[in-house]
Protein backbone atom coordinates (compact mmCIF):
# COMPACT_ATOMS: atom_id res chain seq x y z
CA UNK A 1 0.00 0.00 0.00
CA UNK A 2 1.46 3.28 -0.88
CA UNK A 3 2.04 5.44 2.05
CA UNK A 4 0.33 9.13 2.73
CA UNK A 5 1.77 12.32 4.11
CA UNK A 6 0.69 15.75 5.41
CA UNK A 7 1.82 19.13 3.92
CA UNK A 8 0.97 22.58 3.64
CA UNK A 9 -1.62 22.67 0.17
CA UNK A 10 0.78 25.84 -0.55
CA UNK A 11 4.11 23.54 -0.88
CA UNK A 12 3.01 20.33 -2.00
CA UNK A 13 4.57 21.36 -5.75
CA UNK A 14 7.50 22.58 -4.98
CA UNK A 15 8.05 19.41 -1.97
CA UNK A 16 7.05 16.94 -5.65
CA UNK A 17 10.15 18.57 -7.23
CA UNK A 18 12.20 18.48 -4.46
CA UNK A 19 11.72 14.76 -3.41
CA UNK A 20 12.39 14.09 -7.34
CA UNK A 21 8.87 12.81 -8.11
CA UNK A 22 8.37 14.69 -11.06
CA UNK A 23 9.60 14.82 -14.77
CA UNK A 24 10.75 18.28 -14.53
CA UNK A 25 7.30 19.75 -14.53
CA UNK A 26 4.82 20.44 -11.60
CA UNK A 27 2.71 17.73 -10.98
CA UNK A 28 -1.02 17.65 -9.66
CA UNK A 29 -0.82 16.61 -6.09
CA UNK A 30 -2.29 13.06 -5.63
CA UNK A 31 -5.12 13.94 -3.17
CA UNK A 32 -6.52 10.56 -1.62
CA UNK A 33 -10.14 11.69 -3.32
CA UNK A 34 -7.92 11.90 -6.75
CA UNK A 35 -6.58 8.90 -6.19
CA UNK A 36 -9.50 7.11 -5.13
CA UNK A 37 -11.58 8.46 -8.65
CA UNK A 38 -8.72 6.84 -10.09
CA UNK A 39 -8.72 3.29 -9.00
CA UNK A 40 -12.19 3.55 -9.45
CA UNK A 41 -12.41 4.06 -13.06
CA UNK A 42 -9.85 1.11 -13.71
CA UNK A 43 -12.17 -1.68 -12.28
CA UNK A 44 -9.32 -3.18 -10.98
CA UNK A 45 -8.32 -3.53 -6.75
CA UNK A 46 -6.28 -1.39 -5.81
CA UNK A 47 -3.63 -3.74 -4.31
CA UNK A 48 -3.50 -5.66 -7.26
CA UNK A 49 0.21 -6.22 -9.51
CA UNK A 50 0.55 -5.12 -12.80
CA UNK A 51 3.75 -6.40 -12.68
CA UNK A 52 7.62 -6.41 -12.15
CA UNK A 53 10.47 -5.67 -12.74
CA UNK A 54 12.56 -8.49 -11.26
CA UNK A 55 16.08 -6.73 -12.34
CA UNK A 56 14.58 -3.16 -10.52
CA UNK A 57 13.86 -5.31 -7.42
CA UNK A 58 10.21 -3.60 -8.09
CA UNK A 59 6.39 -4.21 -8.18
CA UNK A 60 3.87 -1.78 -9.61
CA UNK A 61 0.21 -1.97 -8.18
CA UNK A 62 -2.86 -0.17 -9.78
CA UNK A 63 -2.74 2.07 -6.73
CA UNK A 64 0.91 3.26 -7.70
CA UNK A 65 -0.41 3.28 -11.56
CA UNK A 66 -3.37 6.08 -10.25
CA UNK A 67 -1.03 7.88 -8.03
CA UNK A 68 1.30 8.23 -10.87
CA UNK A 69 -1.64 8.72 -13.25
CA UNK A 70 -3.34 11.71 -10.91
CA UNK A 71 -0.07 13.76 -11.19
CA UNK A 72 0.12 13.41 -14.71
CA UNK A 73 -2.75 15.49 -14.69
CA UNK A 74 -5.13 12.12 -16.32
CA UNK A 75 -8.91 11.88 -15.96
CA UNK A 76 -10.34 8.78 -14.17
CA UNK A 77 -11.81 7.95 -18.03
CA UNK A 78 -8.29 7.42 -19.47
CA UNK A 79 -7.09 4.96 -16.45
CA UNK A 80 -8.44 1.61 -18.44
CA UNK A 81 -5.49 3.02 -21.33
CA UNK A 82 -3.05 3.95 -18.49
CA UNK A 83 -3.52 0.12 -16.91
CA UNK A 84 -3.41 -1.60 -20.73
CA UNK A 85 0.22 0.65 -21.26
CA UNK A 86 1.73 -0.15 -17.96
CA UNK A 87 0.76 -3.75 -18.29
CA UNK A 88 2.94 -3.56 -21.63
CA UNK A 89 5.77 -2.08 -20.23
CA UNK A 90 6.24 -5.06 -17.69
CA UNK A 91 5.83 -7.63 -19.71
CA UNK A 92 9.52 -8.56 -19.62
CA UNK A 93 9.78 -9.17 -23.58
CA UNK A 94 9.66 -5.20 -23.65
CA UNK A 95 12.71 -5.27 -21.70
CA UNK A 96 11.85 -2.09 -19.24
CA UNK A 97 15.27 -2.44 -17.40
CA UNK A 98 16.84 -2.53 -20.55
CA UNK A 99 14.68 0.84 -22.16
CA UNK A 100 15.08 2.53 -19.28
CA UNK A 101 18.34 2.53 -18.09
CA UNK A 102 19.58 2.41 -21.63
CA UNK A 103 21.75 5.28 -22.60
CA UNK A 104 19.92 5.35 -25.60
CA UNK A 105 17.30 7.21 -24.28
CA UNK A 106 14.14 5.75 -25.35
CA UNK A 107 10.71 7.41 -25.34
CA UNK A 108 7.62 4.94 -24.55
CA UNK A 109 5.50 5.37 -27.51
CA UNK A 110 2.13 4.42 -26.54
CA UNK A 111 0.07 4.04 -29.91
CA UNK A 112 -3.69 3.61 -28.71
CA UNK A 113 -5.98 2.12 -31.47
CA UNK A 114 -9.63 1.58 -30.97
CA UNK A 115 -13.44 3.49 -29.84
CA UNK A 116 -12.27 4.20 -26.51
CA UNK A 117 -9.29 6.77 -27.83
CA UNK A 118 -12.33 8.79 -29.24
CA UNK A 119 -14.51 8.70 -26.33
CA UNK A 120 -11.75 10.26 -24.00
CA UNK A 121 -11.14 12.99 -26.48
CA UNK A 122 -7.69 11.31 -27.92
CA UNK A 123 -5.86 13.42 -30.84
CA UNK A 124 -5.48 11.27 -33.78
CA UNK A 125 -5.50 14.28 -36.33
CA UNK A 126 -3.93 17.71 -36.45
CA UNK A 127 -1.03 17.91 -34.13
CA UNK A 128 -1.68 14.15 -32.98
CA UNK A 129 2.35 14.01 -32.17
CA UNK A 130 2.20 17.31 -30.19
CA UNK A 131 1.02 19.78 -27.49
CA UNK A 132 -2.22 20.37 -26.68
CA UNK A 133 -4.34 17.01 -25.55
CA UNK A 134 -4.55 16.16 -22.26
CA UNK A 135 -5.58 12.80 -23.27
CA UNK A 136 -2.38 12.34 -25.17
CA UNK A 137 0.05 14.28 -23.11
CA UNK A 138 -1.06 12.56 -19.79
CA UNK A 139 -1.43 9.47 -20.28
CA UNK A 140 2.35 9.35 -21.78
CA UNK A 141 3.55 10.71 -19.11
CA UNK A 142 1.81 8.87 -16.38
CA UNK A 143 3.88 6.05 -17.75
CA UNK A 144 7.11 8.29 -17.49
CA UNK A 145 5.93 9.22 -14.38
CA UNK A 146 5.43 5.36 -13.31
CA UNK A 147 8.69 4.33 -15.06
CA UNK A 148 10.72 7.02 -12.66
CA UNK A 149 8.69 6.66 -9.14
CA UNK A 150 7.32 3.38 -8.97
CA UNK A 151 10.54 1.70 -10.95
CA UNK A 152 13.00 4.34 -9.37
CA UNK A 153 14.28 4.85 -12.73
CA UNK A 154 15.37 8.67 -12.67
CA UNK A 155 17.54 11.17 -14.12
CA UNK A 156 20.92 11.76 -13.03
CA UNK A 157 20.75 7.59 -11.49
CA UNK A 158 19.32 4.24 -13.50
CA UNK A 159 17.88 6.57 -15.94
CA UNK A 160 21.87 6.83 -18.18
CA UNK A 161 20.10 8.43 -21.14
CA UNK A 162 23.49 10.60 -22.92
CA UNK A 163 20.89 12.32 -24.71
CA UNK A 164 17.40 11.39 -24.84
CA UNK A 165 15.17 13.21 -26.35
CA UNK A 166 11.82 15.41 -26.18
CA UNK A 167 9.17 12.36 -26.70
CA UNK A 168 10.49 10.43 -22.57
CA UNK A 169 8.26 13.37 -21.68
CA UNK A 170 4.96 12.10 -23.61
CA UNK A 171 4.66 10.61 -26.71
CA UNK A 172 1.24 9.22 -27.13
CA UNK A 173 -1.56 9.45 -29.65
CA UNK A 174 -3.97 7.75 -31.02
CA UNK A 175 -4.89 6.03 -34.78
CA UNK A 176 -7.04 7.87 -37.20
CA UNK A 177 -8.67 4.65 -38.78
CA UNK A 178 -8.02 4.29 -42.32
CA UNK A 179 -11.17 4.20 -44.86
CA UNK A 180 -12.03 0.81 -46.39
CA UNK A 181 -10.23 -1.28 -48.04
CA UNK A 182 -7.24 -0.87 -45.24
CA UNK A 183 -8.03 -1.92 -41.63
CA UNK A 184 -7.31 -0.27 -38.66
CA UNK A 185 -4.17 -1.23 -36.56
CA UNK A 186 -6.07 -3.43 -34.10
CA UNK A 187 -8.07 -5.46 -36.58
CA UNK A 188 -4.59 -6.14 -38.12
CA UNK A 189 -3.03 -7.02 -35.05
CA UNK A 190 -6.41 -9.55 -34.82
CA UNK A 191 -8.24 -7.70 -32.51
CA UNK A 192 -11.96 -7.07 -32.92
CA UNK A 193 -12.99 -3.40 -34.59
CA UNK A 194 -14.81 -3.10 -31.42
CA UNK A 195 -11.79 -3.64 -29.25
CA UNK A 196 -9.31 -0.81 -28.05
CA UNK A 197 -5.66 -2.04 -27.69
CA UNK A 198 -2.55 0.00 -26.51
CA UNK A 199 0.61 -0.92 -28.40
CA UNK A 200 3.74 0.11 -27.22
CA UNK A 201 6.75 0.80 -28.83
CA UNK A 202 10.37 1.97 -27.35
CA UNK A 203 11.24 5.00 -29.54
CA UNK A 204 13.56 7.72 -30.98
CA UNK A 205 11.85 11.00 -31.72
CA UNK A 206 9.97 10.89 -34.72
CA UNK A 207 11.27 12.04 -38.18
CA UNK A 208 8.90 13.97 -40.15
CA UNK A 209 8.51 12.54 -43.82
CA UNK A 210 8.18 15.63 -46.07
CA UNK A 211 6.96 14.80 -49.87
CA UNK A 212 4.43 17.08 -51.35
CA UNK A 213 5.05 16.51 -55.03
CA UNK A 214 4.51 13.49 -55.98
CA UNK A 215 0.87 11.27 -55.66
CA UNK A 216 2.83 8.22 -57.80
CA UNK A 217 2.50 5.57 -54.12
CA UNK A 218 6.05 4.11 -54.90
CA UNK A 219 7.55 7.53 -55.18
CA UNK A 220 5.89 8.56 -51.66
CA UNK A 221 7.21 5.60 -49.86
CA UNK A 222 10.23 5.55 -51.23
CA UNK A 223 10.81 8.47 -48.98
CA UNK A 224 10.03 6.56 -45.87
CA UNK A 225 12.29 4.90 -46.81
CA UNK A 226 15.09 6.95 -47.04
CA UNK A 227 14.88 8.06 -43.70
CA UNK A 228 14.79 3.69 -42.86
CA UNK A 229 18.41 3.50 -44.22
CA UNK A 230 20.50 6.26 -43.03
CA UNK A 231 23.35 5.22 -41.91
CA UNK A 232 23.48 7.08 -38.82
CA UNK A 233 20.12 5.14 -37.20
CA UNK A 234 20.76 2.24 -34.85
CA UNK A 235 18.33 0.40 -36.29
CA UNK A 236 19.84 0.39 -39.39
CA UNK A 237 21.52 -2.67 -40.77
CA UNK A 238 20.40 -4.23 -37.49
CA UNK A 239 17.07 -5.58 -36.86
CA UNK A 240 14.80 -3.21 -35.13
CA UNK A 241 10.73 -1.89 -35.28
CA UNK A 242 9.21 0.96 -36.73
CA UNK A 243 5.97 2.89 -36.27
CA UNK A 244 5.00 4.62 -39.83
CA UNK A 245 2.49 7.28 -39.45
CA UNK A 246 0.98 8.28 -43.02
CA UNK A 247 -0.72 11.46 -43.08
CA UNK A 248 -3.69 11.92 -45.32
CA UNK A 249 -1.85 12.91 -48.58
CA UNK A 250 0.12 9.96 -48.58
CA UNK A 251 -2.27 7.58 -47.09
CA UNK A 252 -4.75 8.89 -50.29
CA UNK A 253 -1.92 8.68 -52.88
CA UNK A 254 -0.92 4.92 -51.62
CA UNK A 255 -4.62 3.92 -51.28
CA UNK A 256 -6.00 4.97 -54.31
CA UNK A 257 -2.65 3.36 -56.01
CA UNK A 258 -4.68 0.24 -55.04
CA UNK A 259 -1.75 -0.93 -52.32
CA UNK A 260 -2.68 -2.78 -49.18
CA UNK A 261 -1.14 -2.20 -46.10
CA UNK A 262 0.77 -5.73 -46.78
CA UNK A 263 2.09 -4.80 -49.45
CA UNK A 264 3.50 -1.77 -48.12
CA UNK A 265 4.68 -3.32 -45.43
CA UNK A 266 6.56 -5.67 -48.10
CA UNK A 267 7.94 -2.78 -49.73
CA UNK A 268 9.44 -1.33 -46.41
CA UNK A 269 10.85 -4.49 -45.81
CA UNK A 270 12.93 -4.92 -48.70
CA UNK A 271 13.44 -1.33 -49.52
CA UNK A 272 15.22 -0.83 -45.74
CA UNK A 273 18.03 -3.15 -46.55
CA UNK A 274 21.19 -1.85 -47.30
CA UNK A 275 24.69 -3.12 -48.21
CA UNK A 276 27.50 -2.97 -45.23
CA UNK A 277 29.57 -0.77 -48.10
CA UNK A 278 27.11 2.30 -47.42
CA UNK A 279 27.18 2.24 -43.63
CA UNK A 280 30.79 1.78 -43.55
CA UNK A 281 30.76 4.64 -46.27
CA UNK A 282 29.54 7.09 -43.29
CA UNK A 283 31.67 5.88 -40.90
CA UNK A 284 29.82 3.49 -39.14
CA UNK A 285 31.46 0.06 -38.67
CA UNK A 286 30.20 -3.34 -38.62
CA UNK A 287 30.09 -5.30 -35.96
CA UNK A 288 31.61 -8.60 -36.44
CA UNK A 289 31.36 -11.04 -33.24
CA UNK A 290 29.04 -8.74 -31.08
CA UNK A 291 25.70 -9.48 -29.73
CA UNK A 292 24.28 -7.61 -32.99
CA UNK A 293 24.57 -10.70 -35.58
CA UNK A 294 25.28 -8.27 -38.65
CA UNK A 295 24.94 -10.71 -41.47
CA UNK A 296 24.30 -9.87 -44.98
CA UNK A 297 21.61 -11.88 -46.83
CA UNK A 298 21.94 -13.62 -50.24
CA UNK A 299 21.48 -9.91 -51.72
CA UNK A 300 24.45 -9.14 -50.04
CA UNK A 301 22.72 -6.44 -47.89
CA UNK A 302 22.25 -6.13 -44.42
CA UNK A 303 18.14 -5.89 -43.11
CA UNK A 304 17.00 -3.02 -41.33
CA UNK A 305 13.89 -4.91 -40.11
CA UNK A 306 13.92 -8.42 -39.58
CA UNK A 307 9.84 -9.34 -40.54
CA UNK A 308 7.11 -7.16 -41.98
CA UNK A 309 5.56 -7.53 -38.30
CA UNK A 310 8.26 -4.99 -37.12
CA UNK A 311 6.67 -2.51 -39.61
CA UNK A 312 3.68 -1.02 -37.72
CA UNK A 313 1.98 1.34 -40.40
CA UNK A 314 -0.49 3.32 -39.17
CA UNK A 315 -2.81 6.76 -40.14
CA UNK A 316 -3.04 9.97 -38.34
CA UNK A 317 -2.05 13.64 -38.62
CA UNK A 318 -4.01 16.59 -40.21
CA UNK A 319 -4.14 17.48 -43.92
CA UNK A 320 -1.33 19.89 -44.83
CA UNK A 321 1.56 20.15 -47.38
CA UNK A 322 2.18 16.27 -47.43
CA UNK A 323 3.22 15.32 -43.98
CA UNK A 324 4.08 11.86 -41.91
CA UNK A 325 5.91 10.45 -39.55
CA UNK A 326 8.64 7.81 -39.04
CA UNK A 327 9.65 6.55 -36.04
CA UNK A 328 12.35 4.01 -35.10
CA UNK A 329 12.86 2.06 -32.24
CA UNK A 330 15.71 3.18 -30.25
CA UNK A 331 17.38 0.00 -30.44
CA UNK A 332 17.80 -3.44 -32.41
CA UNK A 333 14.71 -6.53 -31.67
CA UNK A 334 17.14 -8.22 -29.36
CA UNK A 335 17.03 -5.45 -26.95
CA UNK A 336 13.61 -5.19 -26.44
CA UNK A 337 10.56 -5.29 -28.63
CA UNK A 338 6.88 -3.94 -28.92
CA UNK A 339 3.91 -5.26 -26.85
CA UNK A 340 0.18 -4.79 -26.93
CA UNK A 341 -2.33 -5.44 -24.72
CA UNK A 342 -6.11 -5.12 -25.20
CA UNK A 343 -7.68 -2.14 -22.99
CA UNK A 344 -10.07 -3.51 -20.38
CA UNK A 345 -12.91 -1.11 -19.53
CA UNK A 346 -13.88 -1.52 -15.68
CA UNK A 347 -16.12 -3.66 -14.84
CA UNK A 348 -15.37 -6.16 -18.28
CA UNK A 349 -16.18 -9.53 -16.79
CA UNK A 350 -13.47 -11.65 -16.50
CA UNK A 351 -13.16 -15.07 -18.97
CA UNK A 352 -15.11 -17.68 -17.79
CA UNK A 353 -13.45 -20.96 -17.53
CA UNK A 354 -16.22 -23.33 -17.22
CA UNK A 355 -17.39 -24.61 -14.30
CA UNK A 356 -15.01 -27.86 -14.03
CA UNK A 357 -11.75 -25.59 -14.25
CA UNK A 358 -9.56 -24.92 -11.17
CA UNK A 359 -11.00 -27.24 -8.89
CA UNK A 360 -8.34 -29.09 -6.44
CA UNK A 361 -8.51 -31.36 -4.19
CA UNK A 362 -6.88 -30.17 -0.79
CA UNK A 363 -5.90 -32.92 1.56
CA UNK A 364 -7.95 -32.85 4.64
CA UNK A 365 -6.51 -30.41 7.33
CA UNK A 366 -5.22 -33.06 10.05
CA UNK A 367 -3.11 -35.62 7.56
CA UNK A 368 -1.00 -31.93 6.76
CA UNK A 369 -0.57 -31.58 10.71
CA UNK A 370 0.28 -35.40 11.17
CA UNK A 371 2.56 -35.56 8.12
CA UNK A 372 4.64 -32.45 9.37
CA UNK B 1 -2.61 27.30 6.40
CA UNK B 2 -4.28 24.38 4.95
CA UNK B 3 -2.54 21.00 5.36
CA UNK B 4 -3.32 18.02 2.46
CA UNK B 5 -3.18 14.71 2.89
CA UNK B 6 -0.55 12.89 0.27
CA UNK B 7 -0.15 9.90 -1.59
CA UNK B 8 3.40 9.18 -1.96
CA UNK B 9 4.06 8.24 -5.66
CA UNK B 10 7.06 5.98 -4.48
CA UNK B 11 7.53 2.57 -3.23
CA UNK B 12 9.91 2.19 -0.13
CA UNK B 13 12.49 -0.32 -1.29
CA UNK B 14 12.28 -4.15 -0.21
CA UNK B 15 14.40 -6.63 -0.96
CA UNK B 16 16.34 -9.56 0.94
CA UNK B 17 20.12 -8.42 1.60
CA UNK B 18 22.75 -10.58 -0.27
CA UNK B 19 25.70 -12.42 0.98
CA UNK B 20 28.33 -12.63 -0.97
CA UNK B 21 29.78 -16.19 -1.87
CA UNK B 22 32.85 -17.31 0.05
CA UNK B 23 36.53 -16.29 -1.33
CA UNK B 24 39.16 -18.96 -1.74
CA UNK B 25 40.98 -20.61 -4.50
CA UNK B 26 40.91 -24.09 -4.51
CA UNK B 27 43.75 -26.60 -4.95
CA UNK B 28 45.09 -27.38 -8.54
CA UNK B 29 43.78 -24.10 -9.58
CA UNK B 30 40.32 -22.21 -10.11
CA UNK B 31 38.05 -22.92 -13.15
CA UNK B 32 37.46 -19.40 -14.16
CA UNK B 33 34.18 -18.07 -16.27
CA UNK B 34 34.10 -14.79 -18.23
CA UNK B 35 30.44 -13.69 -18.95
CA UNK B 36 30.36 -11.54 -22.37
CA UNK B 37 27.77 -9.60 -23.05
CA UNK B 38 28.76 -8.93 -26.71
CA UNK B 39 29.07 -5.57 -26.36
CA UNK B 40 32.05 -4.26 -28.24
CA UNK B 41 35.66 -5.60 -27.10
CA UNK B 42 33.83 -7.54 -23.95
CA UNK B 43 35.26 -10.68 -25.07
CA UNK B 44 38.53 -9.79 -26.12
CA UNK B 45 39.01 -7.52 -22.93
CA UNK B 46 38.29 -10.35 -21.15
CA UNK B 47 40.36 -12.75 -22.44
CA UNK B 48 43.31 -9.97 -21.91
CA UNK B 49 41.77 -9.75 -18.15
CA UNK B 50 42.00 -13.26 -18.23
CA UNK B 51 45.47 -13.71 -19.23
CA UNK B 52 46.61 -10.62 -17.01
CA UNK B 53 45.17 -12.99 -13.54
CA UNK B 54 46.94 -16.16 -14.69
CA UNK B 55 50.05 -14.25 -13.17
CA UNK B 56 48.17 -13.34 -9.95
CA UNK B 57 45.63 -16.34 -9.17
CA UNK B 58 46.40 -19.71 -9.71
CA UNK B 59 43.95 -20.82 -13.24
CA UNK B 60 43.10 -24.05 -14.14
CA UNK B 61 40.83 -23.66 -16.82
CA UNK B 62 39.31 -20.47 -18.76
CA UNK B 63 35.93 -21.33 -19.78
CA UNK B 64 33.71 -18.05 -21.99
CA UNK B 65 30.22 -17.61 -22.01
CA UNK B 66 28.81 -15.47 -24.54
CA UNK B 67 25.16 -13.88 -23.79
CA UNK B 68 22.56 -13.14 -26.64
CA UNK B 69 22.19 -9.87 -25.31
CA UNK B 70 23.76 -7.39 -23.26
CA UNK B 71 19.96 -5.72 -22.40
CA UNK B 72 19.43 -9.00 -20.40
CA UNK B 73 20.64 -10.68 -17.57
CA UNK B 74 21.99 -14.59 -18.06
CA UNK B 75 19.35 -17.03 -18.39
CA UNK B 76 19.30 -18.52 -14.93
CA UNK B 77 19.42 -22.29 -16.47
CA UNK B 78 22.60 -21.41 -18.28
CA UNK B 79 23.82 -19.50 -15.09
CA UNK B 80 23.15 -22.55 -13.48
CA UNK B 81 24.98 -24.72 -15.37
CA UNK B 82 27.88 -22.02 -15.39
CA UNK B 83 28.03 -22.15 -11.50
CA UNK B 84 28.53 -25.90 -11.88
CA UNK B 85 31.03 -25.94 -13.34
CA UNK B 86 32.95 -22.45 -12.01
CA UNK B 87 35.23 -20.99 -9.05
CA UNK B 88 35.01 -17.64 -10.27
CA UNK B 89 33.42 -15.32 -12.59
CA UNK B 90 33.78 -12.09 -14.27
CA UNK B 91 31.29 -10.09 -16.15
CA UNK B 92 31.67 -7.46 -18.77
CA UNK B 93 31.35 -5.21 -20.32
CA UNK B 94 28.72 -2.50 -18.18
CA UNK B 95 29.76 0.65 -20.81
CA UNK B 96 26.28 1.83 -20.97
CA UNK B 97 23.28 2.15 -18.50
CA UNK B 98 21.59 -1.22 -19.62
CA UNK B 99 24.66 -3.37 -19.92
CA UNK B 100 26.01 -2.27 -16.83
CA UNK B 101 22.88 -2.98 -14.88
CA UNK B 102 22.58 -6.62 -16.68
CA UNK B 103 26.20 -7.35 -15.61
CA UNK B 104 25.94 -6.51 -12.56
CA UNK B 105 22.63 -8.40 -11.88
CA UNK B 106 24.70 -11.29 -13.07
CA UNK B 107 27.66 -10.95 -11.18
CA UNK B 108 24.73 -11.03 -7.88
CA UNK B 109 23.07 -14.30 -9.37
CA UNK B 110 26.74 -15.74 -8.88
CA UNK B 111 27.35 -14.92 -5.88
CA UNK B 112 24.21 -15.87 -4.71
CA UNK B 113 24.79 -19.33 -6.30
CA UNK B 114 28.03 -19.29 -3.88
CA UNK B 115 31.10 -18.55 -7.04
CA UNK B 116 32.75 -15.36 -6.21
CA UNK B 117 31.85 -12.49 -8.92
CA UNK B 118 32.83 -9.48 -10.21
CA UNK B 119 31.36 -6.86 -12.97
CA UNK B 120 33.91 -4.56 -15.37
CA UNK B 121 32.27 -1.23 -15.67
CA UNK B 122 33.32 1.79 -17.42
CA UNK B 123 33.93 4.98 -14.96
CA UNK B 124 30.61 7.22 -16.14
CA UNK B 125 28.23 4.12 -14.61
CA UNK B 126 30.15 3.79 -11.03
CA UNK B 127 26.63 6.03 -9.69
CA UNK B 128 24.57 4.07 -12.03
CA UNK B 129 25.58 0.77 -10.53
CA UNK B 130 26.21 1.93 -7.31
CA UNK B 131 22.46 2.92 -7.16
CA UNK B 132 21.46 -0.58 -8.60
CA UNK B 133 23.78 -2.46 -5.83
CA UNK B 134 22.15 -1.16 -3.17
CA UNK B 135 18.98 -1.66 -4.42
CA UNK B 136 19.98 -5.27 -5.32
CA UNK B 137 20.58 -5.62 -1.74
CA UNK B 138 24.34 -5.35 -2.11
CA UNK B 139 25.25 -1.40 -1.31
CA UNK B 140 28.61 -0.96 -1.98
CA UNK B 141 29.19 -4.11 -4.20
CA UNK B 142 32.88 -4.21 -5.55
CA UNK B 143 33.15 -3.35 -9.11
CA UNK B 144 36.63 -3.04 -11.80
CA UNK B 145 35.69 0.14 -13.28
CA UNK B 146 37.99 1.07 -16.75
CA UNK B 147 37.83 4.82 -18.65
CA UNK B 148 35.07 5.32 -20.83
CA UNK B 149 34.94 3.75 -24.08
CA UNK B 150 36.49 0.72 -24.61
CA UNK B 151 34.40 -0.07 -27.43
CA UNK B 152 36.26 2.04 -30.04
CA UNK B 153 39.92 0.46 -28.52
CA UNK B 154 42.37 -1.40 -30.29
CA UNK B 155 44.07 -4.16 -29.13
CA UNK B 156 47.03 -2.60 -27.61
CA UNK B 157 45.01 -0.29 -25.87
CA UNK B 158 43.07 -3.19 -24.52
CA UNK B 159 46.05 -4.84 -23.30
CA UNK B 160 47.45 -1.82 -21.41
CA UNK B 161 43.47 -1.45 -19.77
CA UNK B 162 43.76 -5.29 -18.59
CA UNK B 163 46.93 -4.94 -17.06
CA UNK B 164 45.95 -2.04 -15.51
CA UNK B 165 42.71 -3.62 -13.39
CA UNK B 166 44.32 -7.28 -13.34
CA UNK B 167 45.03 -6.47 -9.91
CA UNK B 168 41.50 -5.24 -8.54
CA UNK B 169 40.02 -7.94 -10.58
CA UNK B 170 42.06 -10.67 -8.55
CA UNK B 171 41.10 -8.87 -4.94
CA UNK B 172 37.78 -8.56 -5.51
CA UNK B 173 37.56 -12.52 -6.73
CA UNK B 174 39.49 -13.81 -3.60
CA UNK B 175 39.15 -12.87 0.22
CA UNK B 176 41.42 -9.89 0.93
CA UNK B 177 39.15 -7.55 -0.81
CA UNK B 178 35.76 -8.81 0.51
CA UNK B 179 37.19 -8.19 3.91
CA UNK B 180 38.39 -4.97 3.41
CA UNK B 181 35.04 -3.76 1.42
CA UNK B 182 32.91 -4.89 4.63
Amino acid sequence: MSQTFAVEEVDAIEMFFEEGWTDGLPVVPPTPERVEAMIAAGGLDADEVLGTVPALRRSVTVELAAVNAVMAGCKPEYFPIVLAATGALLDPAFNANAVLTSTGGSALCVIVSGPLSREIGMNSRFGALGCGNRANATIGRALRLISINVLGVKHGSLDASSFGHPGKYSLCFAEDDPPAPWEPHRVELGYERDDTIVTLVPTEGPRQVANMLNEDPEGVLRTYVSYMKVAGQFITGKGGQAVVIMGPEHALAVRQGGWTKDQIREFFLAESRVFPEELEAAGVIIERGSQHKMETGDDGKLATFGSVDDLFVLTAGGEGAGWSSYIPTWAPKLHSRSVTRRVRVAGEALPDCGPDACEVVLPPLDSERSAS
Amino acid sequence: MTQVTLYKPVVEETYEPMQLAERGIPTGGARLALIDNGKANAKKLLQLIAEELRSRVEIADVEIVSKKSAGAPIDPDTASAVAGRSDLVVTAIGDCGACSACSLHDALQFERMGVPATVVISDPFVNHIAGLSAKLGMPGYPTVVVPHPVSSKDEAHLRKLAASVADTVAANLTASAVAAAA
